[in-house]
């Protein structure tokens, strides 16, 4: 099972999280699960990585596309608070289940 | 203990849902009217007050309410004060409106700058509003956590709301006891208001909620519970709406600096002669409240999201509504240089100038915290909370300072200066005129009147919403500190210096 992510990140002013070390561990979870693609082109799926809560990142172009994705924007994932030693679990296991409904 | 109708019931029965159904915007009379039919176990200087809509020390406040009503109706102010529901897809006042998008946040700060210039006072609407949103997105994801079903009764009363224009009280601020303890904790539970009852039809709570503002100029009260509670907590953990006029609710009309004023004749000495704020301590006295009016009971771990969520938004609000009041105290200290002959002046000038950079830093956290708002789970659209409560620390100040100013431009005679009766008096009146005269063909009643409404402003009745309704209405400053400490990521900041300097290492200069 191969799962193409596209991971598109916010310019990062004000970060309250490392995103890009989310995005690592997001990464390393689900490489214990399944084998995983990061890529721009035909994505199954979006990772849309937001420092803060206003996660600003414009990705209504894909979601008008009718990709699946994941949004964080500090430690909210999908608009619901989570607990910081636990985002990437949660960003993960969202990935996983959306990933799956994509097909 | 009396029991009352539930929500849905009252709606069936109730003359507002019967003439009502389906006309979203009531008329500032229709409203007015509303308030005449409440029949409610009110208490001001230790005397039972009935007819308060006619009172004189109360109708100034219920005037300032009214102007919510009269706005949504003027087609110049339409696009603002009104907005179209998520819920019926109706036509509604902006506030009973779910916020559905930053748009919808920037204009809610929009009306309340506009209304604040309208009335120079409180106009008390905004609690509810900001307690609706706050309600909204805090049900919908207690039912997702807990599978309960608050978030679909919740939604059914907001239709009750918005097609009846209902104006509702956010209720929040506890009697507190030992600030030192938790609710829990308390020798006396009271102190927090709590479930003491759970019946087969609903509950039934006791406690005390202060500084009610806008209290009884409403159809309704939501009331929420005052802060984060823990696991043992459950009783105070408790969210419901009920009717104004519920049996068991007593209200203690609160007391204002030069409030008499309002009951003598003329009106010039209390300064804003149509509008004013209102604040009331209310009681439940074992007050029943239906199981459809329940939006949380025991969900201790979702109180402190609610608090959050509606300390968030009315710190925003504060970034809309004291700037509209800012507005008029602006125009207030211009009017005075002018009649006073000193508005040349380039001191005066620069108190002025100041006095409007205050107010408008005030306007533009108001609409950062807004523009930099996210949708919730539920949809509904949440502020950025960070810049809200930098928003609320800045108007804990500014309106101080401007006051000040205000006061310096404004000269000692706005306190010194004798009663509108002695302007009236046949033997002394053209005396106290005469010496009441400032420059040029300006008559002395506008310096009379303009001083006494900066009066009202900055140390009168109009301060308790000026001033420390700025200092410590949506929490006290600290509150916002520790929000502020809460959300800032100080660890990234560090980092930032660290690597300017070389302290850290840096990989991102790979350029020659």
């Amino acid at each position: 099972m191969l799962m193409k992510l596209k991971i598109k990140y916010c310019g990062g002013c004000n970060p309250v999280t490392d995103r890009k070390k989310v995005v690592n561990d997001v990464l390393a979870i689900l490489r214990q699960h399944t084998s995983v693609e990061v890529t721009a082109e035909q994505p199954d799926i979006l990772l849309v990585m937001g420092g803060c809560s206003v996660c600003c990142v414009d990705v209504s172009q894909e979601i008008a596309e009718g990709k699946k994705a994941v949004k964080v924007g500090g430690y909210l994932v999908d608009y619901c608070q989570t607990r910081p030693a636990q985002l990437a679990e949660v960003v993960a296991g969202k990935l996983l289940d959306k990933g799956e409904e994509a097909g | 203990m009396i029991v009352v109708q539930g929500g849905d019931e009252r709606k069936r029965n109730n003359q507002l849902g019967k003439e009502r159904a389906c006309m979203p915007l009531r008329t500032p009379q229709e409203y007015i009217d509303d308030l005449r039919k409440m029949k409610i176990e009110l208490y001001m200087f230790g005397e039972k007050v009935e007819n308060y809509a006619d009172h004189p020390i109360i109708r100034p406040s219920i005037n300032a309410m009214a102007m919510t009503y009269k706005l949504a109706q003027e087609p110049e102010y339409e696009d603002l004060m009104t907005a179209t529901s998520n819920l019926t897809g109706h036509k509604i006042n902006r506030f009973t409106h779910l916020h559905q998008s930053t748009d919808d946040l920037v204009k809610k700060v929009k009306m309340q700058r506009l209304l604040g210039q309208k009335t120079g006072c409180c106009f008390q609407r905004c609690v509810g509003m900001d307690a609706f949103n706050a309600v909204y997105s805090t049900t919908y994801e207690m039912d997702q956590a807990k599978g309960t079903g608050y978030h679909e009764r919740f939604k059914k009363y907001m239709e009750y709301v918005q097609d009846n224009d209902l104006a509702v009280d956010g209720c929040m601020t506890d009697a507190r006891g030992d600030r030192s303890k938790s609710p829990g904790a308390q020798p006396d539970p009271d102190a927090y208001l709590h479930v003491v009852e759970r019946r087969e039809d609903g509950l039934v709570v006791r406690g005390c909620k202060l500084h009610q503002t806008g209290m009884i100029n409403s159809h309704e009260i939501l009331v929420m519970p005052n802060n984060a509670l823990r696991e043992g907590e459950e009783e105070w953990a408790v969210m419901f709406a009920i009717p104004l006029d519920t049996p068991g609710v007593i209200y203690v009309y609160g007391r204002q600096s030069s409030d008499t004023r309002k009951l003598e004749s003329g009106g010039i000495d209390t300064g804003n002669i149509h509008f004013g704020g209102q604040e009331v301590m209310t009681i439940f006295n074992d007050v029943f409240v239906p199981w459809d009016r329940v939006f949380m009971d025991g969900e201790t771990e979702f109180a402190g999201m609610l608090v959050e969520r509606f300390a968030g938004y009315h710190r925003q609000s504060y970034g809309g509504c004291k700037v509209g009041v800012g507005d008029t105290l602006i125009g207030a200290a211009q009017a005075i240089a002018d009649y006073n002959g000193v508005s040349r002046a380039s001191h005066i000038k620069d108190k002025i100038i100041e006095m409007c950079h205050l107010n408008e830093t005030l306007y533009a956290c108001g609409i950062a915290c807004s523009s930099e708002g996210r949708p919730t789970a539920a949809g509904n659209y949440l502020i950025n909370v960070l810049l809200a409560n930098i928003c609320k620390q800045n108007v804990t100040r500014f309106p101080y300072e401007m006051a000040r100013l205000a006061q310096d431009i404004a000269g000692g005679f706005m306190v010194t200066m004798p009663s509108d009766k002695d302007f009236d008096h046949p033997e002394i009146g053209p005396l106290v005129r005469k010496y009441t005269q400032g420059s040029g063909e300006v008559p002395p009643e506008n310096r009379q009147r303009i001083l006494r409404l900066i009066e009202n402003m900055t140390m009168g009745a109009g301060a308790v919403g000026y001033l420390t309704e700025s200092m410590h209405g949506a929490g006290s400053p600290q509150a916002q500190r520790i929000m502020i400490s809460r959300l800032v990521n100080l660890q990234h900041r560090k980092e930032l210096a660290e690597k300017l300097c070389g302290v850290k290492d840096r990989d991102d200069i790979d350029w020659e």
